[in-house]
């Protein structure tokens, strides 16, 4: 379990991440996603132990992993800006982590190489944008960590081998019960991949909940009546977002569905809909919920 | 696994990634290293014993570009973000990562600078240079402390400045700041309190204690003159303890320190100039300290002696200077204008701690000055080394300490005459360099001005003590002797050829024998020393354009050959035994006449070349005589001491031969030479009359003998000598 509480990190006169604390659960894959300069990376980077925070501590199963090597080799970190040994190859690669993670595996890396087609003997900077994320991501799933902390992972990779990264990600995670933390600027990115899901903004944790409880609990609900009405017709759920055109009301609520069915089939609507929404539509609505505005280009502002 | 301090799966990794760099530069030190004995040995028969300095001189500008650049290629994931990030999330403490990381690198600085000296050692001593095993162990510790200090400072300047740019600029700000301040104070202090001498007011001011800056500044001469300190030349670096103990000293404090910031240090400096503004405009005041430092030198000046228009100029072109290497710095680091305005106020703060450091120097040098003995609190006075590399009996005379209460009584009435820096002293002065020692143990140094009417007494009573003047005639203990060689041996030729080496080792031991067992005053005619007479023995090797005249002092014209008469009919041969070696961690040289005063190694030695000579040339020589081919055949004829008359005479290099055919002279260089030939050459004996020639065909067939003639034969000699000479025109 990775314990983050009341982490905070100012660059000069700028608060990358602002008392943020939140758990990670072992054996869950935990989506990080928000805006550009919302503080995913440095709320990785001080997870990871890369960062020194200003206040607030990171705790891993109990251990502080503030210059502890212990607690950081249960763990690894693929960032967004790559970095590689200058003139290296997957193999020489392989001999930096191995001689830092004793249970680095050279046959899984040899058999994984096979799987992605990559040569592990050609120079890595003679590699494609993709391919050297693919040889990072590689690289790291053999060292057979617990803990897994991927930065904006899947950019540069084409649909076909962003599912294969994927699949292999899963496989890896599964067999070991590791857990994984991944950030994103995309939610279509973590929608089908993590457990739980958290939405940062200027340095803060907007929001954090799991996936299938927010894709399950919050529904858009389409209705009409031949009298007249109002919200109050929901009885006493938790109401989102509620607009009226004419007799049809759209609302988007918090609440057991079935329940909603049948209490509102009971008033013998006209029109009855319950639709799923889509996570980036679940986030919206939370944000609004929550106090925040949208401005153009997903610009999220808290509304004074 | 524990790794808190130290990761050796980190280490190693290291140590591979640095294989190219530290590979590359290995190689080139040590071909360089090999080659030079090589190419030497094979361009000629010299083999002295390598001055320290040669046996490793690719180490010199390994030590300081080498090092730099492996300590900045080990860091180098200190300057760029992702690198750095890739780092830090490694599983390692801070500490770890550092010292896995320098470890690595100066493994490759030692392991360079240990396998250049082993390698030098070898390949001299299988060329036949040795021996050079006692410079081994000096040699491997100057460069090694010099190298690591100057690592030391890379590694400061890698970890507390996040650009290559900066880490370099630091790197060299920490190298040369402290000892440059060192010189300027120095060189200060020279020019407004001349009687104080440099390097021996402290530690600060001593700035031999750091070897790769004193490497520098002896190089150019820099460390003499009054601005060095203990260690006067370059190769006294290698065997000044205090050198190279402060050196390695200063290096483990500048890795630890190094260390400490690396802790500290937040890994998101990467690629950033300075970890923030405060230490970004500190590290701009430290670029402008230099000039700052040369201002507040000059304001001391001026304070002293008095404003002059030549300082004000100088003054301003500082200010400018300052405000330039500021700005450029800052510029270049943060590329912004702003910083410059941001920055300012560093400089009138470093200025102000410039000032307040150069002023607190002139009042310790004040206080310093303050200190001015009765002659009863005078212990004694030692005379002290004023130039190196050091004559070896100036070098024992340096260590005596005379206790003449006349002597101490006027050198503590000079000092008094001096109360204020830059006092215009009446009459003539000389300074002499002493230590005075006083009663309570202390020492103090001063160029002490001695009006001119006590300054000859002073002479007298120095020159005359007894143990002073003996000192003089001191012979170097066998531990102290690094090479020895015989110049005039072989005519100009190889005086350092192995051959000799062997004759020198075997000469030297006969004659510091004999040379000890001489009164003072014999021991002192016969070195080679400033202020004392050599003796009359420099006829040699004139050339036959150069040929003493009877104008020419002490010179008469016997048969038409310039002679000279020996100094009490006691015989000195055109050789002379050079030594080198180190006392004390001073390098000494030395030279000792042969002749009359030490016959056993006169004789000794001329047996030994004797014996060298080759003695199938003397027949062929024979068997040319009387025949055209003798016109190839060349040679030269010294007199060593001869009797004409009631005295003895002695003879420079009388050439012969080589010339034209069928001259009177050729046909008595014939004759002289069949008498040559003759002359017995068994034993010759230095007491008796004596002879040296050379017969030369070709560079392979050619006679260098001593040999002694018949007292009766000598005036018939000379006769011959003379006729045989080129007529010069």
């Amino acid at each position: 379990m990775i314990e983050v509480r009341e982490l905070t990190k100012t660059f000069g006169s700028q608060r990358a991440v602002d008392n943020i604390s939140c758990t990670i659960d072992s054996g869950c894959i935990y989506g990080l996603v928000g805006s550009n300069g919302a503080g995913k990376s440095t709320l990785l980077r001080l997870i990871t132990g890369v960062y020194r925070p200003d206040a607030g501590d990171v705790r891993l199963s109990g251990r502080s992993v503030c210059n502890d090597p212990m607690a950081k080799q249960r763990m690894i970190f693929v960032a967004d800006e790559l970095f590689f040994l200058p003139g290296a190859n997957m193999r020489r690669m392989a001999r930096l982590y191995a001689a830092e993670y004793p249970a680095f595996s050279h046959e899984r890396l040899r058999e994984l190489a096979a799987r992605f087609g990559l040569d592990m003997n050609a120079g890595i900077q003679t590699f494609s944008k993709g391919m050297r994320r693919q040889a990072a991501i590689l690289l790291s799933l053999c060292c057979h960590t617990d803990y897994i902390l991927l930065d904006e992972t899947f950019d540069g990779l084409d649909p076909v081998m962003r599912a294969l990264v994927k699949r292999t990600l899963y496989e890896d995670i599964e067999a070991r019960r590791a857990t994984a933390v991944i950030s994103s600027h995309s939610l279509r990115e973590l929608e089908d991949t993590c457990d739980q899901l958290a939405l940062m903004h200027r340095g803060g944790l907007v929001f954090e909940s799991d996936v299938q409880n927010l894709k399950t609990t919050l529904f858009k609900v389409q209705v009409a009546f031949s009298e007249d009405f109002d919200r109050t017709a929901f009885g006493g759920v938790e109401i989102l977002s509620f607009e009226k055109q004419g007799s049809v009301a759209r609302a988007i609520v918090r609440g057991d569905r079935d329940e909603m069915r049948q209490r509102l089939a009971g008033r013998a609507p006209l029109l009855l809909e319950i639709l799923p929404l889509s996570l980036e539509e679940v986030f919206v609505y939370e944000l609004e919920a929550l106090g925040y505005a949208f401005g153009g280009d997903e610009e999220v502002e808290k509304k004074t | 696994m524990k790794k808190s301090l130290f990761s050796g799966g980190l280490y190693l990794d290291v140590l591979r990634q640095l294989r190219l760099v530290g590979g590359i530069m290995l190689a080139v030190v040590l071909l360089f290293t090999i080659l030079l004995p090589v190419v030497s040995a094979l361009s000629h028969s010299w083999r002295d014993t390598p001055d320290i300095l040669a046996l490793t001189p690719a180490l010199a500008p390994f030590m300081y570009l080498g090092t730099v650049v492996l300590v900045f290629a080990a860091f180098s994931f200190l300057f760029s973000r992702r690198a750095s990030d890739f780092y830090h999330a490694l599983p390692e403490t801070r500490l770890s990562l550092y010292g896995a990381t320098a470890g690595a690198a100066l493994t490759w600085v030692l392991g360079t600078v240990a396998l250049a000296a082993l390698t030098a050692h070898a390949v001299y001593g299988i060329c036949g240079y040795g021996p050079v095993l006692s410079d081994l162990l000096p040699n491997l510790l100057g460069y090694a402390s010099g190298s690591l200090l100057v690592a030391g400072c890379a590694l400061v300047g890698v970890c507390a400045a996040g650009t290559r740019f900066s880490a370099f600029i630091l790197t060299v700000l920490l190298l040369w700041l402290p000892r440059y301040l060192g010189v300027m104070l120095n060189v200060t202090m020279d020019n407004i309190m001349y009687e104080l001498i440099p390097g021996q007011m402290g530690p600060l001011f001593d700035v031999s204690l750091n070897f790769p800056v004193s490497f520098i500044l002896g190089a150019f001469d820099i460390l003499e003159g009054g601005i060095g300190g203990a260690a006067g030349s370059v190769p006294a670096l290698f065997y000044s303890p205090s050198t190279l103990l402060c050196t390695g000293a200063l290096a483990v404090f500048y890795i630890g320190a190094a260390g400490v910031i690396f802790h500290f240090r937040k890994s998101e400096t990467a690629a950033r100039p300075a970890p923030g503004p405060v230490l970004q405009r500190i590290y701009g005041g430290l670029v402008a300290a230099p000039t700052l430092i040369l201002l507040a030198a000059l304001a001391v000046v001026w304070a002293f002696s008095g404003y002059s228009r030549a300082m004000g100029i100088v003054a301003v072109i500082l200010v400018l200077l300052t405000l330039v290497l500021y700005g450029v710095y800052t510029l270049i680091t943060t590329k912004q204008f702003r910083s410059l305005r941001q920055g300012l106020l560093v400089l009138p703060l470093t200025a102000a701690i410039c000032f307040v450091m150069m002023f607190g120097a002139s009042a310790v040098w004040r206080a310093e000055m303050a200190v001015v003995p009765q002659a009863s609190e005078i212990a004694g006075v030692r005379e002290r080394l004023s130039r190196e590399p050091a004559v070896y009996g100036m070098l024992r005379r340096s260590e005596i300490v005379m206790a003449d209460p006349e002597l101490c009584a006027l050198v503590a009435k000079n000092l008094a005459d001096v109360r204020n820096p830059g006092d215009d002293l009446p009459g003539g002065r000389t300074r002499v360099e002493m230590d005075i020692i006083l009663k309570n143990g202390r020492v103090i140094s001063r160029r002490v001005p001695i009006r001119e009417p006590d300054a000859g007494r002073v002479r007298d009573i120095i020159d005359n003590d007894a143990d002073y003047f003996a000192a003089a005639g001191a012979f170097p203990e066998d531990r102290e002797i690094k090479s020895i060689g015989l110049w005039g041996a072989d005519r100009g030729g190889d005086a350092f050829s192995v051959r000799f080496k062997t004759v020198a080792r075997e000469v030297v031991q006969v004659f510091r024998e004999e040379f000890q067992a001489l009164p003072p005053d014999v021991r002192v005619s016969l070195i080679g020393m400033p202020n004392y007479p050599r003796p009359a023995a420099s006829m040699t090797y004139t050339s036959p354009l150069n040929r003493p005249t009877p104008d020419d002092a002490g010179v008469e014209e016997i048969f038409g050959v310039p002679l000279r008469k020996t100094r009490d009919g006691v015989a000195t041969l055109g050789v002379t035994l050079f030594v080198r070696g180190v006392r004390g961690g001073v390098p000494f040289t030395a030279e000792y006449q042969l002749g009359g005063h030490t016959p056993r190694a006169a004789n000794l030695l001329m047996a030994s070349l004797n014996e060298m000579t080759d003695a199938s040339a003397r027949t062929q020589i024979a068997q040319m005589q009387g025949t055209p081919a003798f016109s190839r055949v060349h040679g030269d004829l010294v007199l060593e001491n001869v009797p004409y008359g009631s005295d003895w005479y002695r003879s420079g290099s009388l050439y012969y031969g080589g010339g034209a055919k069928d001259t009177a002279e050729s046909a008595a260089w014939q004759t002289l030479a069949a008498w040559l030939l003759s002359a017995a050459t068994d034993a010759p004996d230095i007491t008796k009359p004596l002879i040296s020639y050379s017969i030369v065909v070709s560079a392979s067939t050619r006679l260098y003998l001593y040999a002694n003639i018949e007292a009766n034969d000598a005036e018939a000699l000379v006769e011959m000598a003379g006729a045989a000479l080129p007529k010069v025109s």
